[in-house]
């Protein structure tokens, strides 16, 4: 990667805005604009300040290369939030999307020339039943949605690529036959909030023994209720806070994840609405820590959250255990499909999970390497390309 | 329909149905003014100056109305001070200062009210429904020897109507589905089908339907819970950091009641220390057959873990075990049966009775407040 403007690109004119991280990749003829922790709405609105004039001109500096079949990737996939909805019940709306029908008709350029790259938005692969759609009580955002899906599935493209915001340093795990200690790991942010991650806690504190897990149910250490509630005592159990604040900074914490023989995984929210069933439908960074660790997992998300990783080419454990609940409706459903899962490890003993363990090192294996290689592309995305910080100097003024 | 109000001309007092709605509603959406508050008043001045008291009936819950008004108050939904006003109403007309009173099922709502608005709050036990059952279904007939136990058909009984605010009822409803003890239960869950994201599951709604009034009105299920051996009750309190407004109130809710009524033992997920609130009253519990360590658990998550652990210690129970051991609980299920009784007659006034236990005649007379009955259409309140 080149920190240094280049000479042949250096006509451009891309000062004057936010969007300093500009990437060309004249391999495979992408533009690559990542926003690094702002959203795609937060970069329509800040930096072109919804208007088609600040858009248009950003954009024209790029036609030469769109003519020459070069496209341009607004990459947002490190941010969680969907995409899709955000252009739905954003401000401004149809005004951000039209921009972009506008800009390639104006300039007669192909109509996928400017896409955006995220990792939230599964629809296209997700069937959306006739049910969810009388039943949603935001039917009309709802249909914008699935509107939206087939108007611009050329442009709102899907790319798991969160994972490359994990340390690359995983990369050089291996395959750990050592003998578990714990049945179970869980850490979980403010499981007082949603009813899931109660649930699960609840499951765990009441079907094994202390010994037999290792959790943490304050990860984030923003809990209100902490204060409130005198539930200090659930804070931090067993994993010292350095470790685990660490994780939670995206580091290392190996440890944990080799000793125990599963990894309890759910976001703190999955409510089964129909719009929020279609937001924000990513995979957790918890699940690439697992898979990176080669330990299996169990995952309760949003509907459809195992099918979408094997979507992605990843093997789940449907071998060992009942992995049906993926596709119930009702998220308490699917988390009592979980449970029951956490139930039969319960009855298990330790050696009888060592062996289980073992049996599964094919898959976990399959899986590390696929993640391995994911990282590897998006960072080779980057890695190939001319950078551009054109107002790097002003940077500073602007946070 | 319109909300009756009773009078009663003997001892002097007039009091209505149970209301149809919140206290937070009534006083923050329809009486949202202290003028209108003053109106409704007026329509019973003449009968306040007689010595006449109002009593405003909600004692299916136990606030702290205190805190309640403060609360709206500070979130801008209330507009004036609820109990001031009716103190200065009652100073204005020189009444009584016991002339209007609101009735809750907090038992020591006088305990949480600062001294000037204590003639304004009256408790009553929460036993309603349960109390209309026991006085005039069964009364002295009643003896265990009813229940047969070859017709427990499931170990428990679990009803989970009201699923807003109420964690423990979900959490305890997604982990016993997940270990497979549901199957084992008569049960309902969101039957009111408040939440949509929800599945809405009605307890035996058709046998519930096909009842008469009384029983639908009663609607606690008493075949259900017949026929099964123990009830696992999710009170309506639970943390009271998730319902501030309960704040320190002593609550037995009518789902407790419940299952004395009916000759059960249970398993309680309710507040820190609540079977040592029922003791306090009376009442025995079981901790002579099971676990019950989980009332000394102050903090919520784990104490929803030792309930799940005892429930789960009962459901590996074989069931011949169960019915054994409910007869060797005998001499417990009728004391608590017969302390109902003997605290119904202290705690549990006439005026706390739905109305069509009560007819006209004797001291008795129906009205219906044109102020109230602006605000909202009577409907007959099943809890």
């Amino acid at each position: 990667m080149s920190f240094t403007n280049n000479a042949s690109y250096e006509h451009l004119k891309l000062g004057g805005n936010l969007l300093q991280n500009v990437f060309i990749n004249d391999e495979i003829k992408l533009i690559l604009i990542r926003d690094g922790s702002n959203s795609l709405l937060t970069m329509f609105n800040n930096h072109f300040d919804n208007d088609y004039a600040n858009f248009s001109s950003f954009l024209f500096n790029f036609v030469d290369l769109f003519k020459q079949n070069y496209k341009l990737i607004f990459d947002c996939t490190s941010v969680t939030t969907n995409e899709y909805i955000q252009f739905v019940t954003g401000p401004y709306v149809p005004t951000k999307l039209s921009f972009l029908e506008k800009f390639n008709a104006t300039h007669n350029i192909p109509n996928d020339s400017i896409q955006i790259w995220t990792s939230s938005n599964p629809i296209e692969n997700i069937e959306i039943t006739q049910e969810y759609i009388d039943n949603g009580s935001e039917e009309e955002n709802l249909k914008n949605v699935i509107n939206l899906n087939k108007r611009w599935s050329h442009i709102l493209v899907d790319k798991p690529y969160n994972i490359g915001n994990l340390s690359h340093r995983y990369q050089k795990e291996k395959f750990d036959t050592r003998s578990k200690k714990y049945k179970v790991m869980a850490l979980f942010n403010e499981p007082w909030s949603s009813v899931n991650l109660h649930s699960l806690m609840v499951s765990l504190l009441s079907l094994f023994e202390s010994s037999e897990i290792i959790y943490n149910f304050n990860v984030a250490k923003t809990l209100k209720y902490d204060e409130s509630t005198k539930i200090n005592d659930l804070k931090i159990e067993k994993a010292p806070i350095s470790n685990i604040l660490n994780i939670y900074n995206r580091q290392e914490l190996p440890d944990i994840h080799k000793d125990s023989f599963v990894n309890l995984i759910s976001p703190q929210f999955i409510e089964d609405s129909p719009l929020s069933y279609l937001s924000s439908h990513y995979i957790p960074d918890e699940v690439y820590t697992s898979i990176f660790n080669f330990q299996p997992f169990i995952i309760v998300g949003k509907k459809y959250m195992l099918k979408r990783l094997r979507r992605i080419g990843f093997v789940t454990f449907n071998d060992w255990w009942d992995e049906s609940y993926d596709s119930l409706e009702y998220h308490i459903d699917r988390t009592a499909g979980a449970i029951s899962i956490l139930n039969l490890i319960s009855s298990k003993s330790m050696n009888e999970l060592n062996v289980m363990y073992l049996s599964m090192k094919d898959v976990l294996t399959h899986n590390f390497n696929l993640a391995v290689k994911l990282q590897k592309e998006y960072k080779e995305l980057y890695n190939n390309s001319i950078y551009f910080n054109p107002i790097f100097n002003d940077y500073e003024n602007y946070i | 329909m319109i909300m009756k109000t009773i009078y009663n001309h003997n001892k002097k007092i007039i009091y209505t149905d149970h209301i149809p709605v919140s206290i937070t509603t009534l006083f923050c959406d329809l009486i949202d003014e202290e003028t209108k508050l003053w109106a409704f008043f007026d329509e019973y001045l003449e009968y306040f100056k007689k010595g006449y008291k109002f009593l405003l009936n909600y004692h299916a819950e136990a606030e702290n109305y205190e805190v309640l008004f403060k609360e709206q108050i500070k979130v801008n939904r209330l507009d004036y001070d609820v109990f001031s006003s009716i103190r200065q109403y009652g100073i204005i007309h020189e009444l009584n200062n016991d002339f209007f009173q609101i009735l809750t099922a907090s038992m020591n709502i006088k305990d949480l009210t600062t001294d000037i608005y204590k003639p304004h709050v009256q408790s009553v036990l929460a036993m309603h429904n349960v109390v209309v059952e026991i006085e005039n279904e069964r009364a002295d007939e009643l003896s265990i020897e009813q229940i047969q136990t070859e017709n427990f058909t499931k170990k428990f009984t679990f009803l989970n109507g009201r699923i807003p605010q109420r964690f423990h009822r979900t959490s305890l409803f997604t982990v016993l589905k997940g270990i497979g003890i549901l199957k084992d239960c008569n049960y309902s869950f969101n039957s009111r089908g408040e939440y949509n994201e929800y599945p809405q599951i009605p307890f035996e709604s058709e046998t519930v339907m096909n009842s008469d009034k009384k029983e639908r009105i009663l609607g606690f299920g008493t075949k259900a819970n017949y026929a099964s051996f123990c009830n696992i009750v999710t009170e309506t309190m639970w943390d009271y950091d998730y319902m501030h407004h309960y704040q320190g109130s002593k609550f037995i809710s009518e789902k407790t009641y419940k299952p004395m009524a009916m000759l059960q033992p249970f398993v309680i997920a309710g507040p820190y220390k609540h079977l040592e609130l029922i003791k306090e009253y009376g009442f025995k519990t079981f901790d002579k057959w099971w676990d019950e360590s989980y009332d000394n658990e102050i903090n919520s998550s784990k104490r929803l873990g030792k309930v799940v652990k005892t429930i789960i210690s009962i459901h590996n129970l074989p069931m011949d075990e169960c019915k054994s051991m409910y007869k060797d609980m005998k001499s417990t299920l009728i004391h608590n049966y017969n302390r109902m009784k003997d605290l119904t007659s202290v705690h549990y006034p006439e005026f706390a009775l739905p109305s069509i236990y009560y007819p006209q005649g004797n001291g008795i007379e129906y009205g219906f407040s044109k102020q109230l009955n602006r605000y909202f259409e009577y409907k007959p309140l099943i809890i």
